[in-house]
């Protein structure tokens, strides 16, 4: 699981990173430039959190500056990495009501934001199948995301890469109502796109570090510093006592 | 000094019926404030507080820093609590000013104990919110904006306490201010008041006045430079080569890491640290304020970032220390200590219940002496559990801040930013929760069909699938190994570690071995103690008296925690004399 927050993306341009790391990034006019910067994330399929939530934190600041069309942008390529804090980040940084507003209106950042957030609840407790038929069950949905191009293939290798971490082997009709794919577009995703093989009705993980647990051992590790006081002891006794 | 507990308005509503009169609490307040008014207006200065003013302003001028963190820290508290235990300290422009032959600068500095004072007391309206404000900015605006470096010095202690105190009142006033408009009986004079004043207390400007401090000393490159091994003083410049800057500049970071917090952001929050070493030589830990203020925080950003591993790591740190010295904590900070230590082990209690882990003895001891009914609660999962997540989050997360100023028109709009920190932080919780059920069944086994896991549980296989991908991947946690507060590599945090094999659960279980060291150092330091005792038994009698008794306590804490400790701890309480050599 890589950590978003701690690390930057490749394709994060020299301006962003200087706007990032200096105080431009309270400067109205980074606004224009973080939001360009969303929408080319989101046509190009890659997402800088950092570079969002910095722009999601000016319109914090001014709520007038904000455009909810960006602002679902960066809440649908959070959704993308599910199992990373990327999604309940950009959530903390939004206007209060957005979660707790009760029958928003139709269309409203309220209604799209917490449209979203189911969504996110079902990934988050890795109900897939739940996720897929909710997502198919109302075009809404699929319009939010419409802008993160590639958004249901992104998500559908966040869901494979829960899989790789956790299992050794899973059984196709799982992997495959998870993935939310008909057959023959399963087998060559997994065979094409992940390079896994499917023998025995089953889909095997490769081994790696994560779906191989071990017992381990951990011994203790005594410092220096905790000997501290016994070794000027030791010192001490060479002095006459008082 | 302060008060934490920010809830001192709302215990309100009370009348008292004097003969026929009845007086609500608005009648009163009007002739509380009348009293105090009449008191300001006499101007009236005891001797022993117009000498001490002389003798602060002397201090000030002379740049003696010793003696003016003793007026501060030592003068200044005493004659509170002789004279202006109930009363405001005399009035800056009316009483002092005329005492100190109207010096400006140093009307500055007493006008921010005078406010401070005020708040501490109770509830200050909203004219001396206002006012504080104002002299904050004046203040800071005579640090920050000056052509060259102010010549003043300030004790280490008022530095910090001068940030703590100004974000204090940011937060109170964000309080106040959202709790009045929802109350819904402010006076119309109240309202038309605050609304002219919206930009006042204002994240915007709060955090331009720290970023401009840090700014100001260099302190980023200063710590980069301490960081890297090269001489900070070549790149502080000429503010940030002055003690005054460099203390500002340095607390005004831990002041950016508390105000994102408030705001929300926590990634932000910790990337403001990431220059600071949080270690033993480091300025933060010279200052308890602001020691224990900065781990709460780097916590609770972690707790909210899911990386609970790194925030059970920071709050265990700052709560050993606590607990070691809290006998030699000086008493006007004892309550506040205290006030955030129990809010620090109810986060604990949440981290532990999200993510169990093993803790430091004192620690869990401390923890379960405090929390231990709620702990088990969350442990058992279900709508009870959530209802004390929830009671736990309230009372100890920090009092957020909506960043924009209260909507006016459209109170609906108007939600309590913690309604909304917590709706997200409980839905994280209703997906972990089922964690700590799952580990007491998953332990028993090597491995184990999920078929039959279910049948114990009484959940459909599907879901229960779902469920332990959900736990695998929870307790992949990215922790902190070195480097930046939000670097980190990601890990398996629980001791069990499990994999799914089509139905069968594979199980591994990672296990402490016997820990002996700790247990054998502090029994040799014991038998140190002992010898000593008996080599002198007169010359230090008391002294050695106090010290075993200290001893003598610990061991009990030691053995009520036996199903944690693996070590048998033999005979524990040894501590008494080993023989002489």
């Amino acid at each position: 699981m890589e950590n978003t927050l701690g690390s930057k993306p490749t394709q994060r341009p020299e301006a962003i990173e200087t706007i990032l790391e200096s105080l431009e990034r309270y400067n109205s006019e980074s606004i224009p430039v973080l939001e360009a910067y969303v929408t080319k994330q989101a046509s190009e399929g890659f997402n800088d959190i950092a570079a969002n939530l910095a722009l999601l934190k000016h319109y914090q600041f001014s709520v007038r500056a904000a455009k909810d069309d960006i602002i679902l942008s960066v809440l649908s390529m959070a959704l993308v990495k599910f199992y990373t804090s990327d999604f309940t980040s950009a959530l903390h940084l939004l206007p209060s009501f957005v979660l707790t507003l009760e029958n928003p209106p139709n269309d409203s950042l309220a209604q799209q934001t917490q449209k979203l957030y189911h969504l996110y609840t079902l990934l988050d407790s890795a109900r897939y199948t739940e996720f897929w038929s909710t997502f198919e069950s109302d075009d809404s949905y699929a319009d939010i995301v419409a802008d993160v191009s590639g958004f249901e293939d992104e998500l559908r290798l966040s869901i494979a890469k829960t899989v790789e971490v956790s299992s050794k082997q899973i059984a196709v009709p799982v992997f495959q109502d998870w993935s939310n794919l008909s057959e023959s577009k399963f087998t060559k995703w997994i065979e094409d796109t992940l390079h896994w093989v499917i023998k025995d009705k089953s889909v095997i993980v490769p081994v790696n570090k994560d779906n191989d647990p071990k017992v381990t051992i951990t011994t203790e590790n005594i410092r220096f510093d905790q000997l501290s006081r016994i070794i000027k002891r030791a010192y001490e006794l060479e002095q006459p006592v008082n | 000094m302060e008060d934490y507990e920010y809830d001192d308005f709302e215990a309100g509503n009370e009348t008292i019926a004097v003969g026929e009169h009845v007086y609500d609490e608005a009648a009163l307040l009007r002739q509380q404030e009348a009293l105090m008014e009449a008191a300001r207006k006499a101007a009236y200065v005891p001797e022993a507080i117009k000498e001490f003013i002389l003798y602060f302003q002397k201090c000030l001028h002379e740049k003696n820093v010793y003696e003016l963190l003793s007026c501060y820290d030592n003068s200044f508290r005493k004659l509170t609590e002789k004279f202006y235990k109930n009363l405001p300290w005399p009035s800056p422009e009316l009483a002092v000013a005329p005492i100190v032959n109207n010096d400006q600068t140093f009307l500055l500095f007493y006008k921010e104990l005078y406010y401070r004072h005020l708040y501490a007391k109770g509830q200050p309206t909203i004219e001396q919110r206002l006012d504080s404000y104002h002299n904050y900015c004046t203040l800071f605006d005579f640090i920050i904006n000056s052509e060259t470096p102010t010549d003043i010095e300030l004790p280490t202690q008022w530095c910090w306490d001068m940030i703590d105190e100004f974000i204090y009142q940011f937060n109170s006033f964000s309080i106040f201010r959202s709790r009045l408009i929802k109350k819904g009986n402010a006076s119309q004079a109240d309202l038309e008041l605050l609304e002219k004043n919206v930009g006042v207390w204002g994240a915007y400007p709060v955090l331009n006045v720290l970023y401009s401090l840090a700014g100001k000393a260099n302190i980023t490159a200063q710590l980069k430079a301490t960081k890297n091994g090269q001489d900070a003083t070549q790149v502080a410049g000429p503010f940030g080569s002055k003690p005054l800057y460099n203390t500002l500049g340095y607390f005004s970071l831990i002041g950016l890491l508390r105000v994102h917090t408030l705001l929300g952001d926590y990634a932000l929050a910790l990337k403001t640290l990431e220059d600071v070493q949080l270690n033993k030589r480091a300025l933060l830990s010279r200052v308890t304020g602001a020691h224990y203020t900065t781990y709460y925080y780097v916590g609770f950003c972690y707790l909210m970032l899911r990386r609970y591993a790194d925030a059970i790591k920071s709050f265990s740190h700052i709560l050993v220390f606590i607990s070691r010295t809290k006998n030699i904590n000086r008493n006007a900070q004892f309550d506040n200590v205290n006030k955030k230590s129990d809010q620090m082990y109810a986060l604990l209690a949440i981290c532990v219940a999200l993510c169990p882990t093993r803790l430091d003895d004192i620690i869990h001891t401390g923890m379960r002496e405090k929390y231990g009914e709620q702990l088990s609660k969350m442990n058992r999962g279900g709508p009870d559990a959530l209802k004390t997540f929830e009671e736990l989050f309230v009372f100890a997360a920090p009092k957020f801040i909506s960043p924009t100023p209260p909507d006016f028109e459209h109170p609906e709009y108007n939600v309590e930013p913690l309604q909304h920190h917590l709706k997200i932080f409980l839905e994280t919780v209703k997906t972990a929760n089922l964690g700590y059920t799952l580990k007491n069944y998953l332990n028993l086994y090597a491995t184990m069909d999920i078929r039959k896991l279910s049948g114990f549980l009484e959940t459909d296989v599907e879901l229960l699938r779902s469920a332990l991908v959900s736990f695998k991947i929870k307790n992949k946690q990215t922790k902190w190994t070195e480097g930046a507060l939000l670097d980190g590599e990601s890990v398996n945090v629980s001791e069990i570690d499990i994999a799914l094999d089509n139905d069968l659960i594979h199980i591994a279980e990672s296990k402490d071995g016997r820990k002996f060291a700790d247990w054998f150092i502090r029994n040799t330091l014991k038998n140190y103690t002992a010898q000593e005792f008996i080599a002198n038994p007169d010359s230090k009698q008391d002294q050695q008296h106090d010290k075993s008794k200290k001893q003598h306590n610990r061991p009990k804490k030691d053995t009520n925690n036996t199903k944690k400790d693996s070590t048998p701890a033999p005979s524990t309480s040894s501590s008494a004399p080993v023989a002489a050599k």
